[in-house]
């Protein structure tokens, strides 16, 4: 089988995720640190659910056991002209 | 677990200032434990933004701060993982002449203290070399090209990997729920996985959960937690090679080691809070502030933000070494949004008082005691 991609932002490998599983990294968050899955400009929506399935079934986990990292803003990507622009309001 | 539930040394707290005082704890021959109540780095050594400098407007911090920057210089040499270090340099940006005037005159300071100390830039040398700023209202720069970004994320990695080499067991998702204390000597940390017990000393390295910790001992520690925000957009080529530092509001842009911007500003929404809630707020006034000062980042994609905090104290400066109220109880927190870039001197530091009893010169002044004896460290110069 050729390369299996599960990144499709960061071009990160399913055989990739399996040998930081191996190597001991069991946390969503310890992946997406190490290969740098989730960071790009899909935030995750894309690979983290499939990352989460791959790491529960490397590492033997139920894959309900395992927690997503935070989606935090914006939903999708927004020029920061647009934020320079927008009216602030303090309280 | 088949572990072993006692060890010369507890630390609580798995971030990299924990990491830091485990590593250099085991290399001076005692056994360790760690114990985080998330992931390894969950707290503020995942959420910073990477940056070290050496220069801080007091002698006290500036030294601590020159010492430990140039051990993240060769930390990954030393630690045997690359820690990506780069000297990006800092690029403070005056908008008022009494600003430039202190910078200049203060200089002289960490000259005198040793410390590389960077360089005046007027409006016609920053035009010349940062092309991309808008030189409007700024009346000159302070380029200290010393400082720089490493990779937060594999310098844990390395300070971790090591540990886990030299034996240190370091237990995720096992929150330290109280000190125990017999007869005024801290003995061990209650956990849900049972009592951990520490023949030498248990030590807080918690960021602001230090206090909720501190005070199951009877120890006050005035640390705050404040709640600091950051974004960061899509990579680009690397343009904006310094941080910079727009010193009228207090915000600041930069590229990371792959390009992202990353961006943060002061804003009225820095609280005391537990929590990593982001704020609509935030994004809003660090962009303003940003592309006012590099208008081509208003096309720049925003990815994300995020929030994490500063371990305040009054003095916004780091809370070192034994507490006296209670015996075999030390703290290594408060450091006011600076604990990363000072873990390495102040682990190397911490270890030698732990397990030497040598209280190094340059860690001295951030003792515990200070707040209580009114010995607060005085800032030099405010700017901004």
């Amino acid at each position: 089988m050729g390369k299996v991609i599960v990144c499709f932002c960061e071009d990160v490998t399913l055989e990739e995720v399996r040998r930081a599983v191996k190597e001991g990294y069991r946390d969503l968050e310890h992946l997406k640190r190490l290969l740098g899955i989730g960071t790009g400009p899909c935030q995750g929506k894309q690979c983290l659910v499939t990352v989460a399935k791959i790491l529960a079934e490397e590492a033997g986990f139920d894959p309900s056991e395992i927690r997503l990292p935070t989606f935090r803003p914006p939903a999708r990507p927004v020029p920061l002209g647009v934020l320079a622009h927008a009216e602030l309001e303090e309280e | 677990m088949q572990s072993s539930r006692r060890s010369d040394y507890i630390i609580v707290g798995g971030g990299v200032v924990g990491l830091s005082i485990a590593y250099h704890l085991a290399r001076l021959g005692a056994s360790v434990i760690v114990v985080e109540r998330r992931y390894v780095g969950s707290g503020s050594s995942t959420r910073n933004a990477a940056n070290a400098r050496a220069h801080f407007f007091n002698r006290e911090a500036s030294l601590l701060a020159w010492e430990s920057l140039k051990r993240m210089y060769r930390l990954g040499r030393v630690l045997g993982y690359n820690t990506l270090f780069v000297r990006r340099g800092y690029l403070w940006l005056f908008y008022r002449e009494e600003h430039l005037e202190g910078m200049r005159s203060y200089m002289k300071t960490w000259r005198e203290l040793g410390i590389p100390e960077g360089r005046i830039l007027d409006v016609d040398e920053l035009a010349r070399r940062y092309p991309f700023l808008n030189l409007k209202g700024i009346v000159g720069g302070y380029l200290a090209d010393t400082n720089g970004r490493y990779h937060h994320d594999a310098v844990v990695r390395a300070y971790w990997k090591n540990c886990i080499k030299l034996g240190v067991q370091v237990l995720e998702y096992v929150e330290a729920e109280k000190i125990t204390v017999k007869s005024g000597r801290a003995v061990g940390v209650e956990t849900p996985v049972g009592l951990l017990e520490a023949d030498k000393a248990i030590i807080l390295a918690a960021g602001p959960w230090t206090r909720i910790l501190a005070k199951t001992a009877g120890v006050d520690l005035p640390i705050e937690p404040i709640r600091k925000e950051a974004m960061v957009t899509e990579p680009l080529k690397i343009t904006i090679r310094p941080l910079v530092i727009n010193t009228k509001v207090n915000a600041y842009a930069q590229q990371t080691l792959r390009g992202e911007v990353l961006l943060s500003s002061a804003t009225p929404l820095d609280v005391p809070t537990w929590s990593y809630q982001h704020t609509y707020q935030f994004p809003l006034r660090a962009a303003k502030a940003m592309v006012e000062t590099i208008p081509a980042l208003a096309a720049v994609n925003w990815l994300r933000q995020w929030a994490g905090h500063y371990a305040t104290t009054p003095d916004h400066n780091p809370v070192l070494g034994y507490v006296d109220e209670v015996e075999g109880l030390a703290v290594a927190s408060g450091f006011s949004g600076h604990g990363f870039m000072l873990a390495p001197a102040v682990g190397e530091y911490m270890a030698l008082l732990l397990e030497k009893g040598y209280l190094h010169p340059v860690m001295a002044p951030f003792s515990p005691g200070r707040f209580r004896e009114g010995r607060l460290i005085k800032e030099d110069l405010v700017i901004g």
